[in-house]
């Protein structure tokens, strides 16, 4: 019992951990681009400039190409590039990473709240068409848009999560629906308890007489247990989450 | 008939005063009272008093035999449930040694039997409407009675480890002595008509209740006639007996840590313990429903002396996928709180979901397989095929690997990453690989004697999952960044699995009837 209310206080520390939420920041944050795959005009830039500056006023926002093949997730490199550029604080990235052709949203702090890593990855979904037709500055455009209307309160279009989980969730009912009809037909085998007090009879053991065959004595050795070492790591990172796309 | 002393009229056995009452004028004999009379005035009664003269109606659709009294009027089939003609004819039937009355009345048997119905919600809307249940009949089935007499030298081994300290002690210890021992009453059903599954589910009869037998009990009720003699069932009923024996053993001998295996053994073997058997025919009452759907029957049984119930429902596939719907709804809702899946996830959700449906139509299958050996699922008996014994480990290694499957990538990829991550094609290539190696390995282990039980169902099924599982594996490998073709995979993936969801249903609702055997017999109508 001891271990189970254990258990339930170490799950809920975690959730409410899990569930803290940050403060909207009292500066503007910084806006950063930095396109090193060349897929931006001036003109794009110019435009996603003025898209980035509505998201400010909650945090930094970013926008990172790459095109060197590093055999690196794009996940990984999202993570490391706004751990570079933001740090802990509130931010916004959008990757476009042209080697695995994938679309990355990393969000941490106050942007991170609304922009969950779920809705990471919707908003990931939701542009990675216009990657896939060369619209690059579209795309990033569209994403940080996304990223605003949700701070803004709004809602943004999830198809992707309402088609999948509808799926899901027909599957599931199917197979939910199966265990429940074999479980409301389970059938119990006569037990021996229900034989013994239906019949008459008994059966008894005269002259018993028991002699010790052999007797076997095993020391047990505790092990000492290795006690775990370890040193405190570098300064860490972000609480980084996000969500991508191929295109 | 029985007449009554007083007017007349039809006497039948009363369950709630347990004495015969006029079916007219209301009166009550005690059935001692009613016996003699009968026995002095009929003058049809055989001089050889191990026969009697019964009316025995044989349905002409399915080949059923059934004795009631020749003035019953019999206007449908209790085996097959046809509302056919039924022929009769008198006939010489060996005569019941004993008898256990009917305790349950059809009022009991009907509200306990509706008790177990109405948590029926996949069962066939049919079999659930207020009149079936109305259609149960009082029978009294047949069974062999054994009495088994046992005496002999036992050498019971036990091995207890104990723990004091740092020391654990494991002794083996030898107790030998005398076992005597005498056990009555252990019944097996004696006619071919009632299904050894139902029948042993419906067991014990309270021997205590069980009196010398007399026709009089059986006024007002239908009974069978035995059609199996007693060696068909002794040594099985010898292996109830031990199975008590060994009960009371583990008792005796719980201090010494009795090695169950050896003792069971040791009993096994009649010529070192078996003294004497004795064995006797006797009538147990059940009440009795059927609910016929193509050449399979379902039964719903009552036992008329406990009460205790058994019945096979069926699943109607059409009230099983209106459940998934609506089950769907609030799963969907709670989904969309939890989840964002990319369309890959999908498709791995349903091929997990494929290699759990193979899993359990495997399993359902080889049920199928023994039911139709007599041999209870999971249930230890020295008769069970070693192939399938084998199979059935098989399975849950099987299992194990499949959960094996799903955690180690999983660990794999977090580690790598950094961050246990569901959503690495990677992870979804390398389970989808073993799943579809599981479904190959079915397809080719499964075809052989299974085919004939499930028909084209279990072909189908398996060459599904392989095709899933190809494209599957597929997909994973090409990694398609467009949605749109996971979503179509997905979708057909997750309609082959409902696919095979209906392929279940056949083998459970399979698993739930018989086709009976009176069925197979020559006289018997299959197409009916």
């Amino acid at each position: 019992m001891r271990k189970y209310l254990l258990f339930l206080c170490v799950l809920a520390a975690i959730l409410l951990t899990g569930c803290g939420t940050h403060q909207k920041p009292a500066n503007r944050g910084n806006i950063q681009i930095s396109d090193t795959a060349n897929l931006f005009s001036y003109d794009d830039l110019a435009e996603l400039y003025v898209a980035c500056e509505g998201l400010t006023e909650y945090g930094n926002v970013g926008i990172y190409t790459t095109n060197i093949t590093l055999h690196t997730k794009t996940s990984l490199i999202a993570s490391s590039t706004y751990d570079s550029w933001f740090g802990t604080s509130s931010g916004f990235l959008f990757v476009i990473d042209m080697s695995n052709r994938e679309i990355y949203v990393e969000t941490d702090g106050y942007i991170g709240d609304a922009v969950t890593p779920a809705k990471a990855r919707s908003i990931a979904d939701n542009v990675y068409k216009l990657a896939s037709k060369g619209d690059y500055a579209g795309c990033a455009k569209k994403a940080v848009n996304q990223a605003k209307d949700l701070l803004n309160g709004y809602r943004i279009a999830e198809p992707m999560k309402y088609a999948s989980n509808a799926v899901i969730a027909v599957l599931l009912g199917l197979l939910i629906n199966f265990i429940v009809l074999r479980m409301l037909n389970r059938k119990k085998e006569v037990s021996v308890k229900e034989l013994t007090d239906a019949n008459r009879g008994s059966a008894t053991f005269n002259g018993r007489n028991v002699t010790v065959v052999t007797r076997h004595v095993t020391v047990i050795r505790h092990s000492g247990g290795g006690g775990s070492r370890g040193g405190f790591g570098g300064g860490g990172g972000h609480h980084s989450h996000g969500g991508g796309h191929r295109f | 008939m029985i007449g009554c002393p007083g007017c007349g009229s039809r006497l039948v056995f009363d369950i709630a005063s347990q004495k015969m009452k006029c079916s007219y004028c209301g009166q009550l004999y005690p059935v001692a009272q009613v016996s003699k009379k009968s026995r002095d005035a009929d003058e049809s009664i055989m001089e050889n008093n191990e026969l009697m003269q019964v009316t025995v109606f044989t349905c002409s659709q399915c080949g059923a035999e059934i004795v009631a009294d020749s003035d019953e009027a019999v206007t449908w089939c209790s085996y097959c449930g046809s509302p056919a003609t039924l022929q009769s004819r008198l006939s010489s039937i060996r005569r019941p040694d004993a008898v256990i009355p009917f305790k349950i009345d059809k009022e009991e048997c009907v509200s306990r039997y509706r008790a177990i119905a109405k948590k029926q919600i996949y069962a066939p809307s049919a079999l659930l409407k207020q009149g079936k249940a109305e259609s149960f009949r009082g029978i009294y089935m047949p069974f062999w009675s054994y009495d088994f007499t046992r005496g002999g030298a036992y050498r019971f081994p036990g091995t207890k480890t104990e723990t004091f300290g740092d020391e654990q002690i494991t002794t083996k210890y030898l107790a030998t002595g005398r076992l005597e021992s005498h056990y009555e009453g252990l019944a097996h059903d004696a006619s071919l008509s009632f299904e050894d599954d139902v029948s042993e589910k419906i067991v014990p009869f309270m021997q205590m209740d069980s009196v010398d037998f007399d026709e009089c009990y059986l006024n007002g009720f239908y009974a069978n006639a035995a059609d199996q003699n007693e060696q068909e069932y002794r040594r099985k009923m010898l292996g109830t007996e031990n199975d008590l024996i060994i009960a009371e053993a583990k008792k005796e001998f719980a201090d010494i840590g009795l090695q169950e295996r050896e003792a069971k053994a040791q009993l096994s073997d009649e010529s070192a313990y078996l003294i004497e058997t004795k064995s006797q025919l006797a009538m147990y009452p059940v009440w009795f429903l059927s609910y016929r759907r193509g050449d399979r029957v379902s039964y719903g049984t009552v036992n008329g002396q406990t009460g205790k119930v058994y019945a096979d429902f069926p699943a109607s596939p059409y009230k099983y996928l209106l459940f998934s719907l609506i089950t769907a709804v609030p799963v969907f809702l709670i989904l969309n709180f939890l989840l964002t899946a990319m369309p890959a996830f999908v498709l791995f959700v349903a091929v997990t979901c494929g290699f759990i449906v193979s899993t359990m139509f495997k399993r359902e299958v080889k049920e199928l397989f023994l039911k139709q050996c007599h041999i209870s699922y999971g249930k230890k008996t020295r008769n069970i095929d070693v192939k399938v014994l084998i199979g059935s480990i098989g399975s849950c290694i099987g299992i194990l690997i499949g959960i094996l499957a799903y955690i180690v990538p999983i660990i794999i990829s977090g580690l790598s990453t950094g961050g246990l991550s569901m959503e690495s094609e990677t992870v979804y290539l390398i389970v989808s690989a073993i799943f579809l190696l599981f479904f190959i390995i079915r397809f080719f282990t499964m075809r052989g004697r299974y085919m004939s039980l499930t028909g084209i169902h279990l072909n189908l099924t398996n060459a599904l999952f392989i095709v899933i599982g190809i494209i599957s594996v597929v997909m994973f490998a090409a990694r398609p960044a467009t949605d749109w073709i996971y979503y179509a995979i997905s979708f057909a993936a997750a309609g082959a699995v409902a696919f095979s969801v209906t392929s279940l249903i056949h083998g459970y609702n399979m698993l739930s009837s018989v086709k009976p055997k009176q069925f197979r017999r020559s006289g018997g109508d299959d197409n009916a």
